[in-house]
């Protein structure tokens, strides 16, 4: 039985609780019974005394010298148990046994109990304050190989390993503090087939859900803000968009309707979309029900583009149902989608055709997003060219080469691709006595095209920063990567180069 | 009105902006050249992991100077929420004065007119007071 006595101005009653308890462990010792309880003292809801039973395998002396060892101890006080002790207390003990175990079962279960919870802790932090961590994280690597380099100069060998140490220790340390801000949208979109589930069966619909690219990741920020508009545009789909089951058998339409909820990289952004396979959006009925709002001038309605009606919706106060339910039909909502959607600098447009469904997209810009990228080198100025754009990479000799309609071209596999040369393209000096020419081939939402650089570098993970609005005229770069000796790379937008 | 300055120096010209635009001064590092961009735009640089445009005064200037004039420092100013940085040759120091002291330039001075507030005479120097709104908004696309 130990009884540990903290110092009265101890800081941290906790944690210097668990320093005692992790010590008796290391030593070997088992931890039987505390008082108070384990969550108690987790919780700090003690004095300045624990009591702790404790089996272990080392001598009174020995124990309490440890644990005075800690800090902010201020005594120790150790009683054997004689095995007298025990017989002495074994009746009484017998009699309380059946109690002291169930006690201990329940302190079992909380602190599994409490490990669960830590697992889903998280903390929230102002995204300002990752950014600020971002940029010194990168100057940190920036002071570490400037460092690196003074000593590999004065041929200082001693720090090596320390130094080495030092590289690793920021890699990992710029590595999390990439991935701090970005989560996968799996995040949100794990809550929706509970959701779809639910209204679809108050409502007396089938709908089954599809959901894809639910790794993508984004800013954390948006996630938390996504979820909302999301359930609600589901349920919009599955009350409004969805037909009860008869009425989708008699349109010869599967008995099951489809909402399809995707989300993917596009560009410099993240597209979600939500598509549904019901009866649409009606037109006239929302053109109705603008004129009658006198939002719109009846003359101007035939004029106007289906997108342009249907963006009625989004106005609030806005609601062709007659009836509200408790799920949707109060027209507030599509404007609260909206004005969510426009807070995180996005966009939302529809689609929709009569009895084919109705495909809401969302389009969100990352202002801060990792994309993996391949490296290149023009010029010795590093580029970066996104991975989910890239085919393959190509070495091909000048040979290969044929001019077409005036257009340098090659044949890969069958295919005739147009080669951009990056050179050409920035206004700089082609290289004279290059037999061999290392090419990215890329592909574009219509087309593919190789793009001739001077050297692959490899493979990276970047963050994606904006180059400001001086250079927002630049169409070739989406955009700007600080890499990690410091160097800045810019990113090639491959969809604007081959417009160009 | 009383004023305060800093003057810089280009190509042995001295010249002064408002000190509430200035957020700094950095030595010249590596400038990442932006292909294809407006022709005063020298660059991008990494400013603590920022990443901030570099422009060149001569160009929006019209100066002429040495083809392989080297510049040595920075001036990072904050402009509507935007960072960018100006090239120059030395920082020389913050001027106090008062606006009567500025003599206006006069109108047949070509290129500088609408670029900026006047020339101030202190001591022998020559400043150009550089008004950066001005220039700011001759460079808006």
């Amino acid at each position: 039985m130990i009884n540990v006595r903290f110092d009265k101005n101890v800081q941290l009653k906790a944690a210097r609780a668990f320093m005692v308890l992790h010590k008796i462990d290391d030593l070997g010792g088992e931890v039987v019974y505390t008082n108070p309880s384990s969550q108690d003292i987790e919780d700090e809801k003690f004095d300045l005394e624990i009591e702790l039973g404790v089996i272990i395998n080392v001598s009174a002396d020995e124990l309490r010298d440890n644990i005075l060892g800690i800090s902010e101890v201020e005594s120790v006080a150790v009683n054997e148990f004689e095995t007298s002790d025990f017989e002495k207390q074994e009746k009484k003990e017998n009699s309380e046994n059946t109690i002291t175990q169930q006690k201990s079962n329940v302190t079992v279960e909380n602190s599994t109990n409490q490990k669960k919870k830590i697992q889903l802790q998280s903390v929230r932090v102002d995204i300002e304050k990752l950014d600020q961590l971002m940029n010194l994280m990168a100057e940190l690597v920036i002071s570490r190989s400037r460092i690196t380099e003074t000593l590999r100069k004065y041929e200082i060998k001693d720090v090596d390993e320390s130094l080495a140490n030092l590289s690793r220790i920021t890699l990992d340390l710029q590595n999390i503090v990439m991935k701090i801000r970005m989560i996968p949208i799996a995040f949100v979109f794990n809550r929706f087939p509970r959701v779809v589930r639910d209204t679809a069966k108050k409502l007396n619909k089938e709908v089954n859900l599809i959901i894809e690219g639910e790794d993508t990741e984004l800013d954390r920020t948006v996630v938390d803000e996504i979820g909302d508009p999301l359930i609600h545009l589901i349920r919009n789909s599955i009350d409004h968009g969805i037909e009860p089951v008869d009425e989708r058998i008699k349109k010869g339409k599967p008995k099951i309707g489809t909402i399809k909820l995707s989300a993917w990289h596009e560009g410099d952004g993240v597209v979600i979309s939500v598509e549904d396979d019901g009866k649409g959006l009606d037109r006239e009925v929302i053109a109705n029900k603008a004129i009658e709002k006198g939002l719109v001038d009846p003359s101007m309605v035939s004029t106007m583009s289906d997108e342009e009606i249907f963006s009625f919706i989004f106005l609030p106060g806005f609601s062709t149902k007659n009836k509200a339910t408790d799920l949707s039909g109060r027209g507030v909502g599509m404007d609260v989608v909206k004005t969510v959607v426009e807070s995180l600098n996005g966009s939302v447009t529809i689609s929709s055709k009569k009895d084919i469904g109705t495909k809401i997209i969302i389009r969100l810009p990352l202002t801060l997003s990792i994309i993996q990228v391949l490296l290149v080198t023009i010029d010795n100025y590093v580029y970066a060219i996104p991975i989910a754009n890239i085919d393959t990479t190509q070495k091909i000799t000048d040979g290969d080469i044929r001019i077409v309609q005036g257009n340098e071209v090659f044949v890969l596999r069958g295919e005739v691709i147009p080669l951009i040369r990056l050179r050409d393209v920035f206004n700089m000096p082609k290289i004279e006595d290059s037999l061999t020419e290392k090419v990215v081939i890329v592909k574009t939402a219509n087309r593919k095209y190789g793009v001739v650089v001077d050297n692959l570098l490899g493979q990276d993970d970047i963050v994606i920063k904006s180059l400001g609005k001086y250079l927002n005229s630049v169409k070739e770069f989406s955009g700007g990567a600080i890499l990690g000796d410091g160097r800045i790379a810019l990113i090639l937008d491959i969809t604007n180069l081959n417009e160009l | 009105m009383q004023k305060e300055i800093l003057s810089f120096e280009i190509s042995n010209q001295e010249f002064g902006i408002d000190v509430e635009y200035v957020e700094m001064v950095i030595e010249k590092e590596d400038i990442t050249p932006v292909p294809n961009s407006r022709d005063f735009i020298e660059g991008i640089v990494n400013l603590r992991g920022r990443i901030v445009p570099v422009f060149d005064l001569t160009k929006i200037l019209d100066l002429d100077i040495d083809e392989d004039f080297d510049f040595d420092s920075i001036i990072i100013m904050k402009h509507e929420k935007e960072e960018l940085g100006i090239l120059v040759n030395k920082v020389n120091n913050v001027i106090s004065f008062n606006d009567e002291e500025l003599d206006i330039l006069p109108a047949k001075s070509g290129k500088f007119i609408g670029k900026v507030n006047g020339v101030l005479k202190i001591n022998n120097r020559l400043i150009v007071y550089l008004n950066l709104e001005k220039l700011f908004e001759s460079i808006e696309i």
